[in-house]
Formats: C-alpha cells, sequence, structure tokens
C-alpha cells in the first residue's frame, strides 16, 4: 500500500506540471541545409540521419560534416527527428545520453532561432542543420544549400 | 525527551516523509527551470548532467537486502530504499584544440567508498584524427558489457536499475589507462573497434556486515581488453573480452587466510590451508566475455546479452550471465518485459576435517570447514533468475518515470549480490531457495 500511494504521488505530481511535447511542427517544410562551400546538392534520408545521429562524421564527398541543432524543447526539433528516424524524440534523446555521458559522442550544438542556424551554416563550411519557415528562394539568398527535404504533416 | 518518547516506527516515517519532501522539492525546483535550456556554458566548459531519484520497496523483507550493485554498503541500503538508485551526475567537455577535447564526469551515489576520488568516473582527453582513429588518456568509463559504461544515467535505459543478475556483481565502473579506437564504416553501417589497458580499484560491501573483513578492496592492475560493434539501422551487434589480474588479497581473504595458518588448525587440518589458497585472488587472471544486441524496429525494443565469467578460483565471482528485454513504445508510454538470469554451478569439493577426538577442537574446525571455508563461497555466488515487469513514461522532455517490479527466485545460498542478515556471526548464514518480489519507482532526467 505505501509503495502504491508513493506511485500515486508520484503520478499526481507529474501530471499537474507536464506539458505538452506533442506539438505539430508549423505547416510548411523542413530543408536540410549546408554551406556553399560544401559543393553538395544533395543528401538522401540515411545519411541526414548518419550525421545527425553521430555515426557518420563526415559527407559523402569526404568533407567534415559539423550538424547543428535547435533547442531541445522545439517543436521543429521533435518534428525533423521523428520524421527522420521514425522514433519518438524521447528515444532520441535516450540514445544521445547513452553516447555522451559514456563520452563516446556529443550531441550537436543547438540554437536558438531559425536565423541563428542560417548565421552558423552562412559561416561555417562544414555546417550542415535543417530549418523550416523559409523559401529555397530565402535560404539560397543566405548563402546555404538545400540537400534534403521533409514535408510537414 | 520528545524524541525519546516517539517509537522507532515513527521516527522512520518522519524521516521518510522529511525526504519524499525534500527530495519532491529539489525535483520541482532544478530540472524543471533547467529542461528546456540546452548546454550550459561555463569558461569554455560545456556543462551537462543527469540524476535518478529513486524509491525501492524493500522494508517488507528483513532476509534479503536488494542492493543494485555490490559497491553500496549493505547496512546503509537497508532502511534508506531512496539510496539504492538515486543519483546525480555532473559532466564537463571542453574543445582544446583541433582534434583534442577533454572530459570529466562526477557522480554522487551510495557507495562503501564515498570519497571525491572514488565519484569521478571520468577525466580523460582524447584525440581524434578526424576521420577513423581516436585515442584517450585517463580515467575512462569501463564498457566491458553494454551498458556498463552509462549504467548510471537511468535517463538512458529502460529499466530502473540494469538486471540485478548481469550488472549487479561488477566490482569497477572505471579505469584509469589508454584506449585506442578504430571506426570504419559508410552511411550503411558502421564497425568500431576498441581496444585498452589500465589499471582500476574499487571498494565493494560482498555480504551483510560492516566491518574491516566485509570492506574490502579490490584492486586490478593491468586490466586489458578489446571489442567490436557493428551498427546498422536499428540493430546493434557488440562482443567484447577483457581480462584482470587481481593486485591483492581482499580483507576477508587475508583474515581467512591468517585463520588458517594458526597452530591448532595447521596441525589438524593441514588442507584448510589449501582450500584458503584456493580462495585467494591475488596474482589471479579473470577473463569476462560478452555478446549483446540491441534491435529497435518501429516501436519495439528489442535488447539482450550473454557473458561468462572465466574464473579458477573461489574469491571471485563464475558462471555465466544473460537477459532479454521486449518493450514496446505507446507514444510516451513504454512497456517492457525482462527475464535475466545467472548461472554459478561450483561445487564445494573437499571433504571435511576428520575427527581428532577432542570435542572443542573438533567443533572449532567444523566451524571453519562449514561457516568460514564452505559457507564462504556462497558470498561469491550468484545462481538466480528475474523476471521484471516495468514501464517507462516520458512525460516531458528528458525526463522520465519509471516503474518496474521483479521478481527473483534466488537458488540455495545464492547471496553474491543481495546479502542476508543471517551472518556467521549470528550462527544462522544459510539461505534456502525462495522468491522475492521488490517493486520500486524512479524519476530519471537528463539537463
Amino acid at each position: 500500500m505505501k509503495m502504491i500511494r508513493t506511485l500515486l504521488f508520484f503520478f499526481a505530481l507529474l501530471s499537474s506540471i507536464s506539458v505538452p511535447i506533442s506539438m505539430a511542427a508549423d505547416n510548411d517544410t523542413v530543408y536540410v541545409i549546408v554551406n556553399q562551400q560544401t559543393e553538395l546538392t544533395e543528401l538522401d534520408q540515411k545519411q541526414v540521419m548518419s550525421i545527425f545521429l553521430g555515426r557518420a562524421r563526415n559527407f559523402p564527398n569526404g568533407s567534415k560534416a559539423k550538424p547543428f541543432d535547435h533547442k531541445k524543447d522545439s517543436s521543429i526539433r521533435e518534428f525533423f527527428f521523428e520524421s527522420l528516424t521514425g522514433k519518438q524524440l524521447s528515444d532520441i534523446d535516450a540514445y544521445w545520453a547513452r553516447l555522451s555521458y559514456s563520452g563516446r559522442a556529443f550531441p550537436p550544438k543547438s540554437f536558438d532561432s531559425v536565423n541563428d542556424i542560417l548565421e552558423e551554416v552562412s559561416r561555417n563550411k562544414n555546417a550542415i542543420s535543417y530549418v523550416n519557415g523559409k523559401s529555397p528562394e530565402e535560404l539560397s539568398e543566405r548563402g546555404v544549400v538545400i540537400v534534403y527535404s521533409i514535408k510537414a504533416r | 525527551m520528545i524524541f525519546q518518547n516517539c517509537s522507532s516506527n515513527s521516527l522512520a516515517r518522519l524521516k521518510r516523509l522529511f525526504q519524499t519532501t525534500l527530495f519532491s522539492s529539489i525535483f520541482l525546483c532544478l530540472p524543471i527551470k533547467y529542461s528546456y535550456a540546452d548546454t550550459f556554458n561555463l569558461g569554455g566548459w560545456d556543462i551537462t548532467g543527469f540524476g535518478t531519484i529513486g524509491y525501492a520497496e524493500t522494508d517488507k523483507y528483513n532476509d534479503l537486502v536488494l542492493k543494485r550493485n555490490i559497491t553500496q554498503k549493505s547496512q546503509t541500503i537497508e532502511d534508506k530504499p531512496w539510496l539504492i538508485d538515486s543519483r546525480l551526475g555532473l559532466q564537463a567537455r571542453k574543445e582544446l584544440n583541433p582534434g583534442w577535447d577533454a572530459i570529466g564526469q562526477i557522480v554522487a551515489q551510495e557507495k562503501v567508498d564515498n570519497s571525491l576520488e572514488n565519484a569521478i568516473e571520468m577525466a580523460f582527453v582524447r584525440y581524434h584524427n578526424g576521420k577513423n582513429f581516436s585515442f584517450r588518456l585517463g580515467r575512462m568509463a569501463l564498457d566491458t558489457f553494454q551498458l556498463s559504461d552509462y549504467r548510471n544515467v537511468g535517463y538512458s535505459y529502460h529499466w530502473v536499475r540494469p538486471p540485478t543478475e548481469f550488472y549487479g556483481w561488477i566490482p569497477f565502473s572505471n579505469y584509469d589507462g589508454f584506449k585506442a579506437v578504430y571506426e570504419v564504416g559508410d552511411f550503411d553501417s558502421l564497425f568500431r573497434f576498441e581496444a585498452f589497458i589500465g589499471k582500476s580499484k574499487s571498494t565493494v560491501n560482498i555480504g551483510y556486515n560492516d566491518d574491516d573483513s566485509s570492506l574490502n578492496y579490490v584492486k586490478s592492475a593491468p586490466v586489458y581488453g578489446g571489442g567490436v560493434t557493428w551498427e546498422k539501422d536499428d540493430l546493434t551487434l557488440r562482443a567484447y573480452i577483457s581480462r584482470y589480474r587481481f593486485v591483492e588479497n581482499t580483507n576477508a581473504l587475508k583474515k581467512l587466510l591468517n585463520e588458517v595458518e594458526k597452530p591448532v588448525v595447521t596441525m589438524f587440518w593441514p588442507e584448510a590451508q589449501i582450500i584458503a589458497q584456493d580462495y585467494a585472488i591475488e596474482n589471479v587472471k579473470v577473463t569476462y566475455g560478452a555478446v549483446g544486441f540491441s534491435w529497435t524496429p518501429g516501436p519495439w525494443h528489442y535488447q539482450g546479452e550473454f557473458s561468462f565469467v572465466n574464473a579458477s578460483n573461489f574469491g571471485t565471482y563464475d558462471g555465466e550471465r544473460a537477459y532479454i528485454q521486449v518493450g514496446r513504445r505507446f507514444g510516451d508510454f513504454l512497456p517492457h518485459l525482462t527475464y535475466s538470469k545467472s548461472w554459478d554451478d561450483r561445487d564445494f569439493p573437499y571433504d571435511p576435517p576428520s575427527p581428532t577426538g577432542d570435542n572443542d577442537i573438533d567443533a572449532g574446525l567444523s566451524v571453519l570447514y562449514s561457516g568460514i571455508l564452505k559457507d564462504n563461497l556462497s558470498s561469491g555466488t550468484i545462481d538466480q533468475y528475474t523476471i521484471s515487469l516495468g514501464l517507462r513514461w516520458d512525460f516531458s522532455i528528458q525526463k522520465a518515470l519509471k516503474v518496474q517490479c521483479d521478481r527473483t527466485t534466488l537458488n540455495e545460498n545464492s547471496l553474491g549480490v543481495f546479502p542476508t542478515q543471517n551472518t556467521f556471526e549470528n550462527q544462522e548464514r544459510y539461505f534456502s531457495k525462495d522468491t522475492q518480489t521488490w517493486c520500486s519507482a524512479t524519476l530519471d532526467w537528463v539537463f
């Protein structure tokens, strides 16, 4: 009985403060972008997934790949990883916990906004990231190249 | 005076209430505040961390002590179920130069040796050549087994605690040394080859007592080994083998060796020294091997592992262990079922001492044979299996609540992890085959 009371206490406590994490992404396309200097024009789903899960450190052309991410609680991040991997975001976070706290690999550095990410990708020749809310023309003007896209639900 | 009038039961309840309030307050204030902030940077160091608040229902049973592993002090854990799984870890990482980084990790948790030095799980520098090779030097997590290098990070797995049959007996969690890693692959699959060498140490409490001969310092040098991991899509396969040389005998073994050197023993039962030497671990080499897999097709989670310990003496653990876990994700919930088993069928192949004709001497030798030598084998025996049913609830970003019930069947004198209070000193050291059920809950988070 004591155990059940303790569990009920925890569930009640957590239910009262938990926030919805299944927010839909903005109604547009998520573009995976790289710096123009990578000379890449296209990546496939497996290549993008390998880079963002830390399994691949280089682009297919051999140049170094440095992924950048959005904030952990952003809806675009949830949409991106769930669409890309077919996994729940919490499974992705648990995966990164295994890698980073064993010292094997570390999750991509994250930025607060799409504009911050665009600035970093246009500046860093090894950068790869993903954005939404921008047209291909706008992205081209910012000096980045679209290499993969995911249509929003 | 007031406290003297209270019953110990009431005091325990008050203490538990205080602990509940304290832990709830910490949970409400700290993790929520930081849960939406990404990596915190301090002077170029990325600071991250992980934590677990756990509660295990243990006080209903008083014949066995539930422990997470043998580095925990039995009598401290016995009446403090919050301490079994609760811990807090901090990690710092800094990129020094292109290709170089430094990582440190410290974990606060209940251990026999609660020193600061012993709380440092990792402190190493790494060089990566940008392509296939990387090298580490310093203190690193020991990853002989699939989960052993991140078993402190509760958020990273679905159990409340990794299967005790498989992970509870491991004395070492880290080593000081050198490690080389070679990775080769493409975007389809990845091979990772690892080799390491170093030395390791730990203080363990095998058994129930809390005295000099029960708190045992275990040192191994060298430790070396290697393994290979293959990752493809949702499948990971892993094989690892390592070898340990124990540097010195534990306190318990030193006491045993002193006991058999007493004149009355050497005179009337000289074989006792041979038996005691068979327990000794100084200069003994032990081989640990393990193969494991993880497969996560769609919402399903499968994970399993098999390991063996090849030891030729009684002073170490022996036998084989295995577990298999099946889970399925339903949105934020993930129920799972696990079966884990440890085999150890070592026998005690020595005859009791022949009667001397002196009742006092015969009684003393009988105690030595049964109480110290034969029954001490049970301190290193894990011959049991557990069926675990659990539920993980990812109720918020990077936070999970987990509940789990374990039904464990221990064969006769399988006291290698869960000790009994019935100690030799109490003249009752024996545990007959029995089944126990423990339920536990944890709140796990990373930040």
